[in-house]
């Protein structure tokens, strides 16, 4: 116990520094002249006494210093010495206290924008409803990514009833990746976009619905869209991708009958 | 802040502090160094001085306490009195420092 009443009169003595000083200095004072009085009483001239008295007394500054160190705390008054010497060196030169400011701000600038980028790309989320319960099937090796016949993942679909849903995207197929769009009643020309093939409960299972009309569902009935005859149902799938998803995830679904449906993401 | 000198003495000097109090009361730092100077037939304290950290180190604990007085010749001085705490703690270190100090002798004395 008795280190927390140490620390607690070592702290409350950071509050009146100046007034204990002038009491520490009223005390020591005291001791001299009592000291000297007595020394007077035992004969000795005034000069004589009161330097025998300074000197059984040791040194009066050295003894302060001794006193201040054990009163308040010694590290941290030091440190507010340090910080208060800074505030003035950086007063007095501006030049240096502006190139100072820069760079640190500069580099924590640049730290916080690349921290953005990195979080934004690798560590956040996909921006669905439950990014947590998605994984990727894969058997470990590519990083998690294993290609699948169709007939594999009809397989999987079928018998892995722990999966509330399996949905399947294109494994690579850069000649097919582009698909031309072309907005009914819009005044622009058609255009080709990136897309991917994808199964058609893609979107359902990434917990993502339209707000009007209807995403992929069924695959044979999209199977014209892939040819630049865009319908409603592309029209609004195409204008979900075009926000979080965009160039992130592409889709695949591949029908038993050969047939496909494709969507760009 | 160390000053050189083993825990075992500034303890010793604390002690002797609190004793001092006990036996004679209330007493500005001058008197008890000089008490201390006189029972120790002046081979404990070098420095008077010394006195003022060890009286600061017991105020810390709460053992004494200080306050402004007068003194006999009718000057202003600061009196220390030994505290509730501080007449306990006066039995603990007096076992300690017994306990030391019959161990010290055992180490000092001629081997027979």
């Amino acid at each position: 116990m008795d280190w927390i009443r140490i620390l607690l009169s070592r702290c409350a003595a950071l509050i009146h520094p100046q007034k204990l000083d002038a009491d520490l200095d009223q005390e020591l004072l005291a001791h001299i002249e009592l000291a000297t009085e007595e020394n007077r009483k035992h004969g000795m001239p005034e000069e004589e006494a009161r330097t025998a008295a300074l000197r059984s007394f040791g040194g009066v500054t050295q003894t302060r210093e001794h006193y201040r160190a054990e009163r308040g705390l010694p590290s941290l008054e030091s440190l507010i010495g340090d910080v208060h010497f800074a505030a003035r060196q950086l007063r007095k030169h501006p030049g240096f206290t502006v190139t100072a400011l820069l760079t640190l701000g500069l580099g924590i600038g640049a730290n916080a924008a690349i921290f953005t980028l990195i979080h934004a790309t690798l560590l956040h989320d996909l921006p669905v409803p439950h990014p947590e319960q998605l994984i990727r099937v894969g058997d470990g090796h590519r990083g998690g990514i294993s290609w699948f016949s169709t007939q594999m993942y009809d397989q999987l679909r079928k018998n892995a009833p722990e999966f509330q849903e399996l949905a399947a995207m294109q494994a690579s197929s850069p000649d097919n990746s582009w698909l031309t769009l072309h907005r009914q009643g819009v005044a622009e020309l058609p255009h080709g976009e990136v897309s991917e093939w994808v199964s058609g409960n893609y979107f359902a299972m990434m917990g993502i619905y339209t707000s009007g009309g209807a995403a992929i569902a069924a695959c044979g009935r999209h199977r014209r869209s892939a040819h630049g005859r865009s319908d409603e149902r592309l029209d609004v799938a195409a204008r979900i991708c075009r926000g979080p998803f965009a160039n992130r995830q592409h889709i695949h679904h591949k029908h038993p009958s050969g047939d496909h449906c494709r969507h760009r993401a | 802040m160390g000053d050189g000198k083993p825990d075992v003495l500034q303890g010793t000097l604390d002690l002797m502090v609190l004793k001092t109090l006990e036996s004679l009361g209330s007493l500005h730092g001058y008197a008890i160094a000089r008490r201390i100077e006189q029972v120790s037939d002046h081979t404990v304290i070098m420095n008077q001085g010394t006195i003022y950290p060890a009286l600061l180190r017991l105020q810390q604990r709460k053992w004494i306490k200080a306050e402004w007085g007068i003194s006999e010749t009718g000057r202003r001085a600061k009196f220390y009195s030994l505290s509730k705490l501080g007449l306990q703690k006066i039995e603990t270190e007096t076992e300690n420092w017994e306990r030391v100090a019959t161990t010290m002798a055992r180490f000092l004395a001629p081997s027979s």
